[in-house]
C-alpha cells in the first residue's frame, strides 16, 4: 500500500519536485526559548486548574452540610421565638389591667317573633335597634347602623410613613 | 544519583508516562511534551501556515491533552491522540482566524536554525510560501489527511483511526491532495528557485 517514507512515495509516484519541495520546506523546530514559554504556560494552566478541580469537588459538599445545619438551627430558633411570642402575647392580654375585657352594660330586651333587632352594649347602656321596619328608631336607616357597627368591630388601623 | 530519575523517565514508554501523568506526575507530563512537541508543531505549522499560530495551537492542544487525560482510553497511543487533538485544534484555529496572507519573505526567525546561508533561507521562504498557498487551497479535511500522511508519516490505517473515517476515504483524500497540489503549484517558477 505504501512505503516506509511518505515523502519518498510522493516523489516516486509523482516524479515531480513535490517530494523535494515538501522536504525543503519542512518546518524548523521552534527555539528552546519558545518551547520553554509554551511549557510554562501549559504547566501554569494545569497547576491552576488542579486545585480548582479539587475545590470544586470538595467545597460544595461541605457547604451544603453547613448550609443545611444553619437552616435547621435558624428554623428551630424562629419556631421557638414564635411560640414564645404568642404565649407571651396571650398572657399579656389576660393579665395587663389596661387590656382587660371592657365592662358591658346588661339589660333585658324583648324581641317579638319575626322581629330583627340589633343589640349593642356599651359600658353605660344597651342600645336596641329594630331592623324589621324600613327605618328603625330615631329615623335612622338600620343598615347604616349595622355597617357602623361592623366598622367599629373591625377597628381599622391606618399606618403612615414617609 | 540525582540524574538517575531523569534518565529513567526518558526511557519509559508513552503508556507508562501517561499512567504517571494521570497521577499528576509533572515529570511524566514534561517527558511526553518533549517527546512529541516537534511533530505536533510540524503538523500544526503545515496546517496553519504560520509559526506563531502553530505554537498557539500546540499549546492549546497540549493543555487539552493533559487536562483530558482521564478520558484517553489508550487506544492508538498518546502520539496519535495528541496528533488528533492538534489537527482538530489547528483546523478550528484556522477557521476562526482564517489563513493569513502571504508571510513576509524575510520574517522573524523562529528558531536557531543551522542554516546560515541567507540566499538559501530566502529561497526556502519562497518555496514555503508557495506550498503554504497550495495547501491552503485544499479543503481542511483533505489538507489534514495529507499533512498527517506526508509530515507525520502515519499509515492509511492510522490516519483512518485518527480521523474516524474509512481507509478508502483516506486514500481518496490523499490522491485528491496530490492532484490538487500538482495543479496549483507553479512548477516552472519553483524550478528557478530550486
Amino acid at each position: 500500500m505504501r512505503g516506509d517514507d511518505p515523502i519518498r512515495e510522493i516523489t516516486s509516484e509523482t516524479e515531480t519536485p513535490l517530494g523535494r519541495l515538501w522536504e525543503a520546506t519542512r518546518p524548523e523546530a521552534p527555539s528552546a526559548r519558545d518551547w520553554d514559554r509554551v511549557w510554562a504556560a501549559v504547566s501554569a494552566e494545569l497547576d491552576q486548574s488542579a486545585p480548582r478541580a479539587v475545590v470544586s469537588f470538595a467545597r460544595p459538599a461541605r457547604r451544603r452540610v453547613w448550609t443545611a445545619a444553619c437552616l435547621i438551627v435558624v428554623g428551630q430558633a424562629a419556631a421557638v421565638l414564635l411560640a414564645l411570642g404568642l404565649s407571651l402575647g396571650r398572657f399579656d392580654d389576660e393579665t395587663v389591667p389596661g387590656r382587660a375585657a371592657p365592662r358591658l352594660a346588661t339589660a333585658a330586651v324583648r324581641v317579638e317573633e319575626g322581629q330583627l333587632v340589633l343589640i349593642r352594649s356599651d359600658a353605660d347602656a344597651v342600645q336596641v335597634t329594630d331592623l324589621s321596619t324600613p327605618e328603625g328608631s330615631g329615623g335612622v336607616d338600620p343598615w347604616y347602623l349595622v355597617y357602623n357597627l361592623l366598622e367599629s368591630l373591625a377597628n381599622p388601623v391606618v399606618a403612615m410613613s414617609e | 544519583m540525582i540524574e538517575a530519575p531523569t534518565i529513567e523517565i526518558e526511557q519509559l514508554t508513552d503508556e507508562v508516562l501517561v499512567a504517571r501523568a494521570r497521577q499528576r506526575d509533572a515529570a511524566a507530563r514534561e517527558a511526553l511534551f518533549q517527546r512529541h512537541r516537534d511533530e505536533a508543531f510540524r503538523v500544526a505549522r503545515r496546517l496553519l501556515g504560520d509559526e506563531h499560530d502553530a505554537l498557539d495551537a500546540v499549546q492549546d492542544s497540549l493543555l487539552k491533552a493533559f487536562s483530558r487525560l482521564e478520558s484517553f482510553d489508550g487506544r492508538g497511543g498518546f502520539r496519535f491522540w495528541l496528533l488528533r487533538i492538534v489537527t482538530n485544534t489547528a483546523l478550528d484555529s484556522g477557521r476562526r482566524r482564517k489563513r493569513r496572507a502571504a508571510p513576509p519573505l524575510v520574517g522573524e526567525p523562529v528558531s536557531d536554525s543551522t542554516d546560515d546561508d541567507p540566499g538559501r533561507g530566502l529561497d526556502r521562504q519562497d518555496l514555503r510560501r508557495a506550498l503554504d498557498e497550495a495547501l491552503a487551497a485544499l479543503s481542511p479535511r483533505i489538507r489534514a489527511t495529507f499533512v498527517l500522511f506526508a509530515e507525520s508519516g502515519l499509515s492509511y490505517k492510522e490516519i483512518a483511526e485518527t480521523q474516524d473515517v474509512p481507509i478508502g476515504t483516506v486514500m481518496s483524500r490523499i490522491n485528491a491532495a496530490r492532484r490538487k497540489l500538482q495543479e496549483t503549484l507553479d512548477w516552472e517558477k519553483l524550478k528557478g528557485l530550486d
